[in-house]
């Protein structure tokens, strides 16, 4: 039993913690807020630091990072900015991680160089109007005509498919519901695919968009993983990619809870120093003290079952209950923290408004907490 | 415990229902409150149609009193449009029912009649920036100074003082320690300064800080005229009841109104080849609103109609507070859970009653306050 990050993943943090300090000040974070505009710029020192090469295999010219390393990152910069883990998501999750999963040799020479130098970037497409926890329930087709698959369909809510160059878009190429799913790794510049930003309640500058195709033409050797092995096997590729986008959004959660906590911290010590003595503040201290520690049971979990991934155990039961738990923990915690500020609470002076805000989106995204809820049952035979 | 509403309550619930039905429209509604627009021709058309006199007795000229009509009217109001809703609750259940039950002879002949047409807002001010873990700030004094009282402080989250005709505050006469007085402040007068702080909801009614540099008011402006200490501190426990209870109002209001819109969403949206209400999950996250709407609406209504029989009922009123804020919070996160991605989709107001949720949920006071008052009013 240890319970220690090493000395080399402690760098690492040390080294993501220099980044953001001196890059994601208050005022940018206000002006990606204000702007809702995809931060390009800081995506860019997020690159030219070398982060985008973080995992890629060393083969590749990467850091050959895994799990630990990708949740450091995130948890470190979900503390200042959760959008920027999106941002960077298009690179880190959407690129390096679908593409070295599931990619073929090609996939593999031609993207990694250009996703680790952070001149690409790649958006996922599953979600439709009307397919959202009903995932396969998607009506997006690819036909084959001529030598090229033609797409035609509408996705919602992709993050990043107006700013990316590639968004691996899941369509169906045969009728079985599971079976008969392909993903296209598709050039956004292709005619007849147009990316339209939503405005939502948080997560401002993610640029997440309703996508259509309009008789996108993509070539077989564009089919994830190439044609032979690709082709109606998007599901089963994407199965092998859940445990990793879950363990990463709950790594945001913590750092989005510990920042939440820290704020409420600071805010209720100079509040008590202005409180009567005569005056009880038992219930503030216990929000405190319950926030500290879901907190803590959050972090344990997560890492824990982050060891069990990198393990190569593929912990899909543990993976949910981390998605399920950090999602509604990291929301009574900031809840909490929400009451401890008072009427502050709501202002825009404060980050414990944006943190409520978007935290929601992670009971949602990646997997509501009732789908999770319903793979923990089926781990048990329910 | 039986408070069924009278004739003139039932006539009350008609009237604004069907004032909603056809003047409060979403899409309309969204617009204003994504430019942060102060609805300003629909609460004209609120006060036009009598409903900010109902806390006005027939004396001066009003409906009232009838705190439990106003508290429908809120209530419907903020099912569908929280910032509506608080602006007429700042207006008819704070300054008007404040005015009407501890004001002085003149100051109800001088001032209700504004409340009653809507043109003469009055809203309270009764937080400080830098106060501690309490239900007020204590730093705002009154000085007397000949026949004239000069104040001197900063009070924070004040509804619509940007837009406020009066503010009643509350300040120390002499300095900072003594008797607490309350005071009818003209907005126009000299030495105010009115900014407005940014909030994440209840876009549109604006929350602002007013500092009060030596801003001279009448003696006869003190709320109530002149009293001793335990006069005032009856004073204070009704400004708090009027406050209190347009919160609850409020908050019971949004919760109906997030529930029904969540349950529109679960009976039409289709997954896994059924709607998504047929699934347990949903059912049991709307089950637990509707409760929690319930509760509220019972408490805060039962609240009301003390108040209209004239009794003691602040520590009903927190209690309706409490459970309305809480089933606000409920409704209000389980309905953006409810649209899923819709919900955080700014098309939809799943997100707009979560951001009101929130502004209410902060709302001036910690749980550990209101508790802190429920146990000395219950001598704990």
């Amino acid at each position: 039993m240890d319970f220690n990050f090493t000395d080399k993943q402690n760098a690492f943090r040390d080294k993501v913690r220099g980044f953001a300090d001196a890059n994601i000040t208050p005022a940018v974070v206000r002006e990606i807020e204000e702007k809702d505009e995809f931060p390009h710029d800081l995506v860019k020192k997020f690159c030219d630091l070398g982060f985008a090469r973080v995992n890629i295999p060393a083969e590749y010219g990467g850091m050959g990072g895994g799990i630990f390393e990708l949740m450091i990152l995130n948890e470190e910069i979900a503390k200042k900015s959760p959008v920027l883990c999106w941002n960077t998501g298009n690179i880190l999750l959407y690129g390096n991680e679908i593409i070295g999963v599931n990619g073929n040799q090609e996939q593999k020479d031609e993207f990694f160089p250009k996703l680790g130098r952070g001149e690409i970037m790649f958006s996922f497409a599953i979600t439709e109007p009307n397919a959202g926890s009903d995932a396969a329930g998607i009506k997006t087709r690819a036909v084959f005509d001529n030598g090229y698959y033609v797409i035609n369909g509408g996705k919602m809510f992709i993050t990043g498919a107006g700013v990316s160059r590639y968004v691996v878009t899941f369509a169906r190429t045969a009728e079985s519901k599971y079976g008969g799913i392909t993903s296209f790794i598709v050039d956004t510049t292709l005619e007849g695919y147009s990316a339209k930003s939503v405005r939502k309640l948080g997560f401002h500058g993610s640029n997440t968009c309703e996508v259509v195709y309009d008789n996108v033409r993509v070539l077989p050797s564009f089919i994830l993983g190439g044609e032979a092995k690709g082709l109606n096997n998007g599901w089963k590729q994407e199965m092998k990619l859940l445990n990793q986008e879950r363990l990463l959004l709950s790594s945001m959660t913590l750092g989005m809870a510990q920042a939440s906590f820290d704020e409420a911290l600071r805010f209720a010590r100079e509040k008590m120093q202005r409180t009567s003595p005569s005056t009880d503040v038992q219930s503030i201290k216990h929000d405190i003290a319950e926030m500290a520690s879901e907190l803590e049971a959050m972090k344990v979990l997560a890492y824990s079952v982050a060891w069990k991934e990198a393990q190569g155990l593929n912990p899909v039961r543990e993976t949910s209950m981390t998605k399920y738990f950090c999602a509604e923990t990291a929301k009574h915690i900031i809840m909490k923290g929400m009451n401890v500020l008072g009427e502050n609470g709501a202002s825009m002076d404060y980050d414990m408004q944006r943190n409520l805000r978007e935290i929601l989106i992670f009971s949602i995204g990646g997997g509501t907490s009732q789908i999770q809820k319903n793979i923990i049952c089926k781990t048990f035979g329910l | 415990m039986d408070f069924a509403l009278t004739e003139e309550q039932g006539f009350v619930k008609d009237t604004i229902k069907k004032f909603v039905a056809k003047e409060c429209e979403r899409e309309a509604i969204k617009k204003l409150d994504d430019e942060g627009i102060f609805p300003e021709n629909l609460f004209g058309k609120v006060a036009d149609i009598g409903l900010c006199a109902l806390t006005v007795p027939e004396a001066y000229g009003g409906g009232g009193p009838n705190t439990l009509g106003a508290v429908i009217v809120t209530a419907e109001l903020a099912a569908i449009y929280p910032a509506l809703a608080g602006t007429f609750a700042t207006q008819c259940l704070c300054g008007g029912k404040v005015i009407a039950d501890v004001g002085t002879e003149a100051q109800k002949n001088k001032y209700l009649p504004g409340v009653i047409d809507g043109s003469a807002l009055i809203t309270l001010a009764l937080m400080e920036a830098d106060q501690g873990y309490e239900e007020t700030g204590g730093k705002t004094t009154a000085r007397p100074d000949g026949k004239n009282l000069v104040l001197d402080g900063t009070k924070t989250f004040v509804r619509l003082a940007d837009r406020a005709a009066f503010m009643i505050t509350r300040t120390a006469i002499g300095s900072a320690d003594c008797v607490p007085a309350f005071m009818i402040v003209d907005m126009k007068s000299p030495g105010i300064v009115v900014r407005s702080l940014e909030q994440v909801g209840f876009n549109g009614m604006s929350l602002c800080e007013v500092t009060l540099n030596s801003v001279a008011i009448e003696a006869s402006e003190r709320l109530g005229g002149e009293a001793d200490a335990a006069a005032e501190r009856k004073k204070w426990e009704r400004i708090m009841s009027a406050e209190h209870l347009a919160v609850a109002a409020c908050g019971m209001g949004l919760a109906q109104g997030a529930y029904d819109y969540a349950l529109n969403y679960a009976k039409e949206r289709i997954q896994f080849g059924q709607p998504i209400i047929k699934f347990g999950a949903i059912q049991e996250m709307l089950v637990d609103m509707a409760q929690h709407a319930r509760a509220a609406a019972l408490l805060t209504c039962q609240a009301a109609s003390l108040a209209d029989q004239g009794k003691d009922c602040l520590a009903e009123i927190i209690q309706a507070r409490l459970a309305a804020t809480e089933a606000a919070r409920k409704a209000s996160l389980h309905g953006v859970q409810i649209f899923g991605g819709y919900g955080y989709a700014m098309e939809y107001d799943a997100q707009r009653y979560l951001r009101d949720a929130m502004v209410m949920l902060s709302g001036g006071v910690t749980r550990q306050v209101l508790s802190n008052t429920l146990a000395s009013l219950w001598g704990y």
